[in-house]
């Protein structure tokens, strides 16, 4: 019980990549708005931010499988 | 649940196909099994596509060859610098067998990066290139001067970089293959027709270009922040 | 599931080196070989085009050289050929007039030498003449003495 209590809460982390990509999207079509012109270059250090960020959402859910699996 | 949780972990193991007997037994699993398929598949459509190539007038398929090559030489040389050109074969091949790789769930084999060991090795190759590079390029002090730059302060950071940055290439793939696994087993078990074949079109070719791209993005990334002159 | 086995990440490097070597073989080799000779051509075109712009450049200026300078040449020849003509013409004028005045002045001469050759013979002639004349009077009139004498020894 204690275990999917426990994966439950590393699974949160989830929440600060949900918000960090959002940001950056937001970010990045702003960009794009305001300058059609360097798209391809915006869109491509955003897809690497949102990797990034993504990364840590991805930390939480391994540590939450190996919580369930490996406990 | 018990039922769920005993499935997937039966999903998640990574079984030995077979053994080589020579060597007291050298163990290959089912991901190097699938890997090989995906290398035979790739060296075969590489070798039928570029048997009749021209320099005037090509044709479709090498217009997409060509398009391919470009993007990688495009990339390399866009985010290494000048001696981009020497690392477009390499990470070429790497993203072509992580694209194949992640996407060859569609043909009913088992993804080779959903292995954590295969993951690894991809990012401990990178972490040599990313190393070596500066060794290779700026030679054997340049090499490990590396390590003290910007300022010498940074020397332990730097040095715990050598670990994270391999760990963060690996987990990020192979996270993102396993998640997209897992969701998919779920969908799958609570809806099973439809639904499940529109996520796969997500998970398996979207998803996994993203991560193809970013896993060879990155790299290349720090390999021009490696040859970066000081 | 997270466990770690040196065998696969061992193939799994191997794998990635074969395939690395296959594709830099048969697909980026071949591309590379392909793009790159594409951008030589084009580059070789472009150098080709402009040393041939150039050289027909060269020729055109050249050329215009070589018109304007058998055009000075020309009327060069035409200036000289017209002078020289002038320089005949002069010569030949002076010539002609220089003759004439020598043929005026001989004819001239000769004509005095004539009349004087022709007065002196007449002079001659004349003398002859009166010689002879004198001669015949005087043999005439010695005959006539004669005749006379004669014929006034048969009247008698």
């Amino acid at each position: 019980m204690l275990v999917a209590i426990g994966a439950a809460i590393a699974v949160f982390t989830g929440i600060g990549a949900g918000v960090g990509i959002g940001i950056a999207t937001g970010k990045a079509t702003e960009a794009i708005a305001r300058q059609p012109e360097a798209a391809g270059q915006i869109r491509s250090s955003m897809i690497v931010g949102c990797a990034l960020a993504e990364a840590t959402a991805i930390y939480g859910f391994i540590t939450a499988l190996a919580l369930i699996f490996l406990a | 649940m018990e039922q769920i949780k005993e499935e997937l972990t039966a999903q998640l193991e990574n079984p030995t196909a077979f053994t080589i007997p020579i060597f007291g037994g050298i163990p290959v699993s089912q991901s190097v099994l699938v890997s090989w398929i995906l290398i035979a598949l790739l060296a075969l459509a590489a070798f039928l596509m570029t048997r009749h190539l021209r320099q005037e007038k090509p044709g479709r398929v090498q217009l997409v060859l060509e398009w391919f090559v470009e993007l990688i030489n495009g990339m390399c040389k866009s985010n290494i610098g000048g001696h981009g050109r020497s690392f477009a074969p390499w990470l070429g091949t790497v993203a072509l067998y992580i694209a194949v790789a992640n996407m060859c769930g569609l043909l009913g084999l088992t993804p080779p990066t959903k292995n954590l060991n295969v993951t690894l090795a991809l990012a401990l190759t990178s972490v040599v290139l990313i190393y070596g590079a500066a060794f290779r390029f700026k030679g054997f002090k340049g090499g490990f001067r590396q390590f003290v730059e910007p300022v010498p302060v940074l020397l332990p950071i730097n040095i715990m970089e050598i670990v994270i940055r391999p760990l963060s290439l690996c987990m990020r793939l192979f996270g993102n293959v396993l998640a997209a696994f897992v969701v998919m087993e779920l969908v799958k078990l609570l809806v099973p027709a439809v639904l499940p074949a529109i996520l796969s079109i997500y998970f398996d070719i979207f998803d996994g270009l993203i991560q193809t791209v970013v896993f060879v993005f990155l790299t290349a990334l720090f390999i021009g922040e490696a040859l970066e002159e000081a | 599931m997270l466990d770690i086995d040196p065998y696969t990440i061992l193939w799994t490097v191997v794998n990635l080196l074969v395939l690395y070597l296959l594709m830099r073989k048969f697909l980026f080799g071949p591309v590379n070989a392909i793009l790159d000779g594409r951008a030589k051509a084009i580059e070789d075109g472009l150098t080709q085009a402009r040393q041939q712009q150039e050289e027909a450049q060269q020729l055109h200026s050249q050329y215009e050289a070589e018109i304007a300078q058998s055009k000075d040449e020309a009327s060069q020849i035409i200036a000289q050929a017209k002078a020289q003509s002038e320089a005949l013409y002069q010569r030949t004028l002076a010539d002609a007039q220089a003759e004439a005045k020598k043929l005026l002045e001989e004819n001239q001469e000769r004509n005095l030498r004539d009349r004087e050759n022709m007065l002196r013979s007449v002079r001659q002639e004349v003398a002859q003449l009166a010689v002879v004349a004198a001669e015949k009077v005087a043999v005439d009139s010695n005959q006539a003495i004669d005749s006379f004498l004669q014929e006034a020894g048969d009247q008698k």
